[in-house]
């Protein structure tokens, strides 16, 4: 397994290195720069004036120049400033800001999503063609494919606006909030629309997979033995009916760092997903490459991650 | 014993009116709780909170509360001075010309008043030359160093007394030349590169010229590069009534009203500007009273039909501003060239119809590139040539082109069909308003082709996208109108994009038919300090610009706000001001 690591580790960091190749290179395509609203909205800056701007972000110089100073730089944990999002500030830092009210929002509500979605799951697949499986499959469905968009604004009109018992956005109340009664009530919101569509998403795998486990022999067998029905489903079904879920949790980490966009954008959360799109919008290329290159990373850890926990899961998995 | 009985009486009722009175009196004087805070919501963040760095809107937004300028434009429009004594104008001899010949030089004198920076060191002169010098640096990263360099030097002549001192015409010649006292680079003064003979430099905005202020005790001490990642710029301190208390990234900036606020100690304790990136949630936040205001930066006309339902507790301010929309042709277009062409465009085009049908009839028609409420357009509003819709002139002026109707209903000529292609972005607005004008044009006999582009391409200069490398026939988009209407940059001949200037410029018609006039009103420095003078030379302008018609002017674009109704003093602002400028005056009662 040692061995399995570290060759992965390897092959990682080469990944990355043409990835950082790959996004600086695209972004360098893309037409336009940081100063394209300045000299658009403003007539009387001078072409000299612009250019003076563009030597301070370092735009004077080739191409090839500015990759290597800024992958040097990232070797370093500079990650360089950003251009227009937050001018001069340190993009290691802007996104380290974000980082831990992504995480809140994310990991509470794929936490939440999955202690309703396993034992939902389960119990679909145990009483499969009963009034319950159907009604999990409907909502499932029903979760899958509602707007996201759609159903963060429905929620904050119904209990925001007209109910008046959550607040319509942001993290805490300003000035007089910020005590943990404050932060609760602004999460609930984003959180319940967020872990609706993981438990649409999760009870679906977790009720196909343990079909297929309930129906092999080894599960026959055990009950042949005369073990209770919840030993035999929790322990001898559920833990192969959880390894498709630990593919899926794996690929799963990387979104827990980059975000949601769409309810962050709702709920004017400041997490990654609206710093990206922010940097996108902005033109700020060191913060875009920022995020890539960190997202990109956080993917390569969840794929291995992910292969791990096969290896300790499964027993017959052996690297 | 009767009488004393009286007597006692008397007083008691005498005595007791009085308190009657007092009572009434102290009524009167007890003054309604106000809020503890007022919350506006806006849909952008500053990129920073130094001031003279970056372009946000946003930022100007905090920044109208946090600073208070020696003299600023207000919402009506008109410049008053707020941190300085007066505003310093010709006519009040506050600015006048020194010296003869090539020496000739315009002198503005500014007298601070008596007040403090918020961490109540006192502001001064000082404050001033050292901002002034701070915006020469070439490590500083000023977003727009023109205002600075007009001055050859600025002078604190004592702790309250700014003299700005502009380039006479030698000056200008000797800074070309790398001769500048303070920056030496010639190429931050290549348009002063041919100024022989051309007189003083000045500036029509030249009562402004002393607001360079920065509280030097705090920033000398920081080099020029690093002064956008220092504190000051997420946590600046400044002259205004509110200061900045905290900036959480993403989410919002509390400013702290400062009691000692010299033009008058706010009412309101706590300013809150809130992000809301989406317009839906912001009207939610208004509807929750979550948001006492949204600014102009929040919402949009499309908005509208959700903001009428709360109309009975806000005010909806729907205010055409200083942004006009309009449509560029390319003179040098061999079809757009032909003037009777353009005017057919301009009497086809139903804007009445555009601004009923996309814009609630809530805007107005643009007639010039200056907006009618604007100071230099009201006394000249009978010279400008208007273009009311009229289909029969718009097919006489085809006709007078050389084109016929032909079998499938569009014109031509010489047996090819009249077809113009108009670019755009891709803004729901844009579109709409494409297609409208699509249809009307169909209907005297001009085949329109719609092409969007993505605003980066379309606004590219770099390579040159349609409008700077000149390859449109008509190009549709929004110009920001300002107190100064700079003629001069936007349609001066010489501000054409060309290959030889690596497509710089603004003039992306092309036109040159108003060039001396332009120069006379802009560059002359008698006339652009003088409004008596520049006001009349305007006009021409204007006749001259609507006659030769390379622009077809559409509408000025609307930008809601609202705020509270019982929000006092709230002035919803038609200029650049943001509607912060006043906010010591605000007045808002406690919700019960």
């Amino acid at each position: 397994m040692r061995q399995f690591i570290l060759k992965r580790l390897g092959q990682s960091a080469l990944l990355l290195f043409l990835i950082s190749l790959l996004v600086f290179g695209i972004l360098q395509l893309v037409p336009g720069g940081p100063l394209d609203n300045l000299a658009f909205s403003n007539p009387k800056v001078t072409p000299e004036q612009l250019h003076n701007l563009e030597k301070l972000l370092g735009l004077d110089r080739p191409a090839h120049e500015r990759y290597f100073t800024w992958a040097l730089g990232v070797l370093h944990g500079d990650f360089g400033s950003s251009w227009t999002v937050y001018y001069g500030r340190p993009v290691l830092s802007t996104i380290l800001g974000r980082l831990p009210l992504t995480l809140e929002l994310m990991v509470i509500s794929t936490v939440l999503a999955l202690l309703i979605a396993i034992p939902v799951g389960i119990l679909a697949a145990v009483r499969q063609y009963s009034r319950l499986d159907y009604a999990v499959t409907a909502l499932s469905y029903f979760g899958i494919s509602m707007p996201v968009f759609w159903f963060g604004l429905m929620m904050i009109v119904l209990f925001a606006v007209e109910l008046r018992w959550l607040p319509t956005s942001g993290v805490q109340t300003p000035i007089t909030g910020g005590d943990a009664v404050d932060l609760l009530r602004h999460l609930i919101l984003p959180v319940t629309v967020l872990s609706i569509f993981n438990v649409a998403q999760f009870s679906r795998y977790i009720r196909s997979s343990m079909l297929e486990v309930l129906k092999q022999d080894y599960i026959r067998t055990a009950r042949a033995k005369g073990l209770i029905e919840r030993f035999v489903i929790l322990k001898h079904g559920l833990r192969n009916g959880m390894i498709p879920l630990i593919t899926l949790l794996g690929l799963e980490l990387p979104v827990l760092f980059s975000g949601a966009v769409i309810t962050e954008t709702i709920f004017s959360w400041p997490g990654m997903g609206r710093l990206f799109y922010d940097a996108i919008v902005q033109t700020d290329w060191p913060l875009v490459q920022g995020i890539l290159l960190f997202s990109a990373l956080l993917v390569l850890i969840g794929n291995l991650f992910a292969d791990v926990m096969y290896a300790v899961v499964d027993p017959r998995i052996r690297y | 014993m009767i009488e004393r009985r009286r007597l006692g009486l008397l007083a008691g009722l005498t005595v007791g009116a009085v308190l009657l009175a007092a009572c009434g009196g102290t009524e009167k004087a007890v003054t309604t709780k106000q809020a503890a805070s007022v919350t506006l919501g806006m849909d952008q963040e500053p990129d920073t909170l130094f001031a003279g760095i970056g372009s946000m809107m946003a930022r100007t937004e905090v920044l109208g509360a946090a600073q208070t300028l020696l003299v600023r434009e207000n919402d009506k429009p008109e410049f008053v001075a707020l941190a300085a004594e007066s505003k310093p104008t010709i006519a009040n001899g506050g600015a006048k010309f020194v010296g003869t010949g090539t020496d000739r030089h315009l002198e503005v004198t500014f007298k601070i008043k008596t007040h403090n920076w918020q961490d109540g060191k006192p502001v001064t002169a000082e404050d001033a030359r050292f901002g002034w010098l701070l915006y020469l640096d070439p490590k500083f990263p000023a977003s727009a160093r023109s205002a600075a360099e007009k001055l050859w030097d600025l002078q604190a002549v004592d702790a309250k007394t700014i003299v700005a001192k502009f380039m006479s015409e030698a000056q200008a010649v000797q800074a070309s030349k790398g001769q500048h006292p303070v920056l030496k680079d010639p190429s931050e003064f290549a348009d002063y590169k041919e100024w022989a003979g051309k007189g003083p430099v000045v500036d029509p905005l030249y009562f402004t010229f002393g607001d360079f202020l920065y509280p030097r005790h705090l920033l000398k001490d920081i080099a020029p590069d690093k002064m956008a990642k220092s504190d000051f710029a997420s946590k600046p301190v400044y002259n205004g009534p509110y200061k900045v208390k905290e900036w959480v990234k993403g989410q919002q900036i509390i400013l702290e009203a400062q009691d000692n606020f010299f033009l008058g100690t706010p009412k309101i304790k706590n300013m809150v500007f809130k992000f809301v990136k989406d317009s839906s949630v912001m009207i939610a936040g208004l509807r929750a009273g979550e948001l006492d205001v949204a600014t102009q930066i929040g919402l949009d006309l499309d908005n509208k039909p959700e903001l009428d339902p709360l109309a009975d507790r806000f005010n909806i301010h729907l205010i055409p501003g200083t942004k006009w929309e309009h449509i560029d042709f390319n003179l040098d277009d061999p079809v757009m060239k032909d003037i009777h062409v353009r005017r057919a465009i301009a009497y086809g085009i139903n804007r009445k119809t555009i601004i009923d049908n996309l814009l609630y009839g809530k805007s107005e028609i643009a007639n010039a590139f200056i907006p009618d409420w604007h100071p230099y357009y009201k006394p000249n509003a009978a010279k400008v040539v208007k273009y009311t819709f009229d289909v029969a002139k718009a097919e006489s002026e085809l006709k007078d082109a050389g084109y016929a109707k032909g079998a499938d209903g569009f014109m031509a000529k010489g047996g090819t069909k009249l077809k113009i292609r108009l670019q755009t972005t891709g803004a729901t607005l844009r579109k709409q308003t494409a297609q409208l004008i699509k249809d009307d044009l169909k209907k005297i006999g001009i085949d329109l082709e719609l092409e969007f582009l993505v605003p980066k391409n379309f606004f590219a200069q770099s390579p040159p996208g349609p409008l700077h490398g000149r390859t449109f026939q008509m190009g549709m988009y929004t110009w920001l109108a300002s107190f100064d209407p700079d003629a001069e940059g936007l349609y001066l001949g010489s501000h054409t994009p060309t290959k030889a200037n690596a497509w710089a410029g603004s003039n992306f018609p092309g036109y040159n038919g108003a060039d001396d006039l332009i120069q006379q009103a802009d560059l002359k420095a008698e006339n652009v300090v003088d409004e008596s003078k520049r006001i009349p030379l305007y006009g021409q302008i204007l006749q001259k610009w609507t006659t030769d018609l390379p622009v077809f002017p559409l509408f000025l674009r609307v930008s809601p706000m609202v705020a509270r109704k019982d929000l006092k003093n709230f002035r919803p602002t038609k200029t650049s001001a943001p509607e912060t400028w006043n906010s010591w005056e605000w007045e808002m009662p406690a919700k019960t």
